[in-house]
């Protein structure tokens, strides 16, 4: 009876749809451009979820299609709630004994979701942005401050993680280690460094150059340091004499910065692999995995002013950013995983050899509620930033295309503006917002 | 004894827990502080700022003409480092050290992009508003020109070495370099730069 008991609980506390099949209809409202009903089923999923393992995720995904649906003060509580959690997520980091001993007897999906590294620099992004837009320029800057040092600290946060699933791993680390899981390693065309968000630091930048009274240099770090990450494309190199010109006193006309945000980020899928581990407890398991797959392609962007057409330079490549995390990531998953299907295994040997044919059932139950990868991810990210400047035009009108999509803007008065194309699914109308900055 | 006991625990606990706290106040320019390798800490802006301002001090740059001090006002600090750093940690305390001696005060009404203090000109904006006794407002006239400005660089240079099976040694080396010139002549009458160089190792976490 005690062996039934066990896998019935375990089953109580594992058996939740998989975060892509809770998403379906969210994905599918934002991904054809559908804002306002994407907006509304974050809203009530973030309502439903708040004080749930998911919370964080789902105020992210709130965030993020409030701010495209306009609502700037609204996406940003949503913001504040993600991020209200993450920090006491941060500060229970080192008294949570119970949390390793949770995803070994279940999964790491019933773990809580505390906001991957590139989530939490992100999210101070959007935030920045959504500031910029109500007009609050100290606010935006508190807040790039901010992502700024969440891509510092996610270096420390990571070796914790490496620690902690090695203590998880147990008597089982060595096989572990032994274990050759490549297929499940992400194919990273780009490479970013450690944790660096490319398109943070250029806003961040302009941020600095354009609203900042005593700490104006500093962008000129920021595009240096973006530059040589990105292989030195001539924009940035004419954008690092630009700033550098302006803070030597030289006057400037007024310029438009256009940002396309375009398609969606990778989402994350379960792979479920046999893994031998030549243990006397337990000869193999057969475990669940997430492997990260992309969706949609590449579209460039363009800017058009009269007859004249500008190219719109990729700032960042967010399949790489999230790509990056999810490799830093693996070895602490693969290990996590790993322990948690053998615990499971040697709990289940151990109840069929008591029970008999009813063990064997339970244990078999317990396992099988037990594999489920962690496929949580903030499915409302872009796929690519593109940043292009511009000079802007007398009658302050400018065409903007991605791929097939075309539309036209007048831009607002002011000096230095900054306008935010968004492209969903193609055929799905963008979405422009713009705000003056100077 | 039991009473006595409870008690004993009832002091000791507290004590106790007292004991775990870990902030303390140490002296911000003392052995004390924490030094990293890569980044500058108060103590090399403090450093920096002492020696830069005696540089100054003792050139004889900046002579007060019959105890009238002199004013300065602040050019471009351009930041070469790969950090994010406010530049005003050195400027400031420069300035602090020079208003005291009575050398020099800095004009925060003139900068390269635009005025440090936005005041001085909104006060004067005043002018056409009758709500205000036009008698307390600033004439015209009365604003300073600066004598000297100061301005400068900051640059890092990184290097690491690896020896035999000990950690990598990273080094890293700040340059504060400052110059002061004379606005009527456009000479830097005055010129000086500060190294501080800082080595160390850190064991990496991996797999």
């Amino acid at each position: 009876m005690r062996c039934l008991c066990y896998p019935v609980f375990v089953l109580l506390l594992t058996g939740c749809a998989s975060y892509v099949s809770q998403t379906g209809a969210f994905r599918g409202a934002w991904n054809s451009g559908s804002i306002e009903r994407a907006a509304q089923l974050a809203t009530q999923e973030a309502n439903q979820r708040s004080e749930s393992r998911d919370a964080v995720v789902w105020f992210l995904e709130q965030g993020a299609a409030l701010r495209a649906a306009d609502q700037f003060a609204a996406s940003n509580q949503a913001f504040e709630q993600a991020e209200k959690r993450i920090r006491f997520y941060d500060r229970q980091a080192t008294v949570r004994l119970s949390k390793e001993a949770t995803g070994l007897l279940t999964n790491l999906a019933a773990l809580p979701y505390e906001g991957r590294g590139y989530d939490r620099v992100m999210l101070n992004t959007y935030q920045a942005l959504n500031y910029l837009q109500l007009g609050q320029a100290d606010a935006a800057l508190v807040e790039l401050r901010q992502a700024h040092a969440e891509q510092d600290a996610e270096v420390v946060r990571n070796a914790r993680r490496i620690v902690a699933a090695r203590k998880s791993a147990g008597e089982y680390e060595r096989a572990i280690r032994r274990a050759k899981l490549d297929e499940l390693q992400p194919d990273i065309a780009l490479d970013y460094g450690a944790f660096v968000n490319p398109f943070t630091d250029f806003l961040h930048a302009l941020c600095l150059w354009n609203l900042a009274t005593d700490d104006r240099e500093n962008a000129l770090v920021s595009l240096r340091r973006i530059h040589s990450t990105l292989g030195g494309p001539e924009f940035l190199a004419s954008e690092i004499r630009f700033v550098d010109r302006i803070l030597g006193g030289a006057k400037h006309p007024d310029l438009a910065y256009v940002i396309f945000e375009t398609g969606v980020a990778p989402i994350r899928r379960e792979v479920r692999l046999d893994v031998p581990l030549r243990r006397e407890k337990v000869r193999y398991v057969a475990a669940s995995f997430p492997r990260l797959e992309r969706r949609g392609r590449s579209a460039p962007a363009h800017v058009a002013t009269g007859e004249t057409r500008y190219d719109a330079t990729l700032i960042c490549d967010m399949d790489a950013v999230v790509g990056r995390d999810f490799r830093t990531g693996l070895p602490a998953v693969i290990f996590r995983t790993l322990a948690a299907s053998a615990t499971k295994a040697a709990v289940a040997k151990k109840a069929k050899e008591e029970s008999g044919d009813l063990g064997a059932i339970a244990g078999f139950l317990y396992q099988a509620a037990g594999a489920q990868a962690d496929l949580r991810t903030w499915t409302t990210l872009p796929k690519e930033f593109r940043v292009c400047r511009i000079e802007t035009p007398g009658d302050r009108r400018l065409t903007l295309l991605v791929g097939p999509q075309k539309s036209e803007i007048t831009v607002n008065t002011g000096r230095v503006n900054v306008v935010c194309v968004k492209s969903f699914a193609p055929g799905a109308p963008l979405k422009i917002q713009q705000f003056r900055l100077k | 004894m039991k009473p006595l006991i409870k008690l004993i625990t009832a002091a000791a606990l507290p004590a106790l827990m007292l004991g775990c706290a870990t902030a303390k106040y140490i002296d911000h320019d003392g052995r004390d502080s924490i030094v990293n390798v890569g980044q500058i800490n108060t103590q090399d802006w403090i450093r920096a700022a002492d020696e830069l301002t005696q540089s100054l001090l003792l050139s004889g740059a900046i002579n007060s003409v019959a105890g009238k001090p002199k004013v300065m006002m602040i050019g471009r600090i351009k930041n070469n480092t790969n950090q994010h750093i406010d530049t005003d940690s050195l400027m400031k305390k420069i300035r602090v050290a020079l208003n005291k001696g009575g050398r020099a005060l800095t004009t925060t009404a003139v900068g390269l992009d635009g005025p440090e203090d936005e005041s001085s000109k909104a006060v004067r904006e005043l002018r056409a508003d009758d709500e205000f006794n036009q008698a307390t407002i600033p004439g015209k006239g009365n604003l300073i020109s600066p004598d000297y400005s100061l301005s400068g660089k900051i640059i890092q240079n990184n290097a690491r070495a690896k020896r035999g099976l000990l950690p990598t040694i990273k080094q890293s080396e700040f340059a504060f370099q400052l110059s002061m010139t004379d606005l009527k002549t456009g000479l830097a009458v005055w010129e000086e730069e500060k190294l501080i160089v800082k080595q160390g190792s850190r064991a990496a976490v991996s797999w």
